[in-house]
């Protein structure tokens, strides 16, 4: 199974959705619904709802984002949005402003 | 897969919007609205298009439904089909290769992508429908030969709904 590839000089404007990992190096302005692997490359730019099972953030973000696994925010990566995951990891040198829901039950 | 500088739809992988690149485009999976790129759009055996596509050159070895226009050339391949019309200089169909729709090579504009021209396609296919079903009480070759007339006419007309 190939991985869907959104290079650094396509922009899209709409849904995309799939089982296969996606990887975004261009624009993306829109929906990502994917039920594997999203990630946003460093030359990436997602303006965009995002869901997916692992989510990786190198390059830049807006949006509101869902990481049914786990949310990876990485060095060098700008992330402006509200992220939903029950696992998150932040890297130094990462920039991200938002809130964090990780849906910790009262005990 | 993974070369860098170009986009590739992987085969479960589903866009419907608009896709513009600098670069080439490979389908493997399915696109259901507008693709534009300055350089190749390549629709691989499996991929679908639902919509219109742009590009300096386009080859299909996919299905596709809905206009091309190839600013160089268009290929269909021995898998490929395409149900719309095709705007180009320079074309090639490989044997086994299928169209259904106007092919136009004098420079012109696809007629289709026209507002006034695709209403009046519009218009005219419920009549051509309604004689179908009159002649359809005649011999069978004749509803096959309307069939193809049929089938070559709503593709845009399906693609503009899609969008």
């Amino acid at each position: 199974m190939g991985a869907t590839v959104i290079g650094s000089n396509t922009r899209i404007e709409g849904k995309i959705l799939g089982d296969d990992p996606i990887i975004v190096r261009g624009a993306v302005k829109g929906d990502i619904d994917g039920n594997g692997m999203v990630e946003v490359d460093t030359s990436g730019k997602v303006e965009a709802k995002v869901k997916a099972y692992q989510l990786i953030i190198k390059g830049n973000v807006n949006g509101v984002v869902t990481g049914l696994e786990k949310v990876e925010i990485l060095s060098g990566a700008r992330m402006v949005g509200d992220v939903k995951t029950p696992r998150i990891l932040i890297s130094d040198g990462a920039i991200f402003k938002g809130r964090v829901d990780m849906e910790i039950s009262e005990v | 897969m993974g070369q860098e500088n170009r986009t590739e739809i992987a085969s479960q992988t589903v866009i419907s919007g608009e896709i513009e690149a600098q670069e080439d485009i490979v389908v493997f999976g399915r696109v259901e609205g507008k693709i534009f790129s300055s350089a190749t759009v390549d629709i691989e055996e499996g991929g679908v298009v639902k919509g219109f596509i742009k590009a300096n050159e386009v080859v299909v070895s996919g299905f596709i439904q809905g206009d091309i226009e190839g600013k160089e050339r268009v290929e269909i391949t021995e898998h490929g089909r395409v149900l719309g019309n095709i705007a180009t200089p320079r074309i090639v169909l490989q044997e086994g290769g299928k169209i259904c729709g106007r092919i136009l090579m004098d420079g012109s504009p696809l007629p289709l992508r026209d507002d006034a021209v695709l209403g009046k396609g519009k218009g005219s296919v419920p009549p051509s429908r309604g004689s179908t079903g009159l002649s359809s009480g005649k011999t069978s070759p004749k509803v096959e030969s309307v069939k193809v007339v049929r089938s070559s006419r709503p593709s845009p007309t399906i693609s503009e709904e899609e969008k």
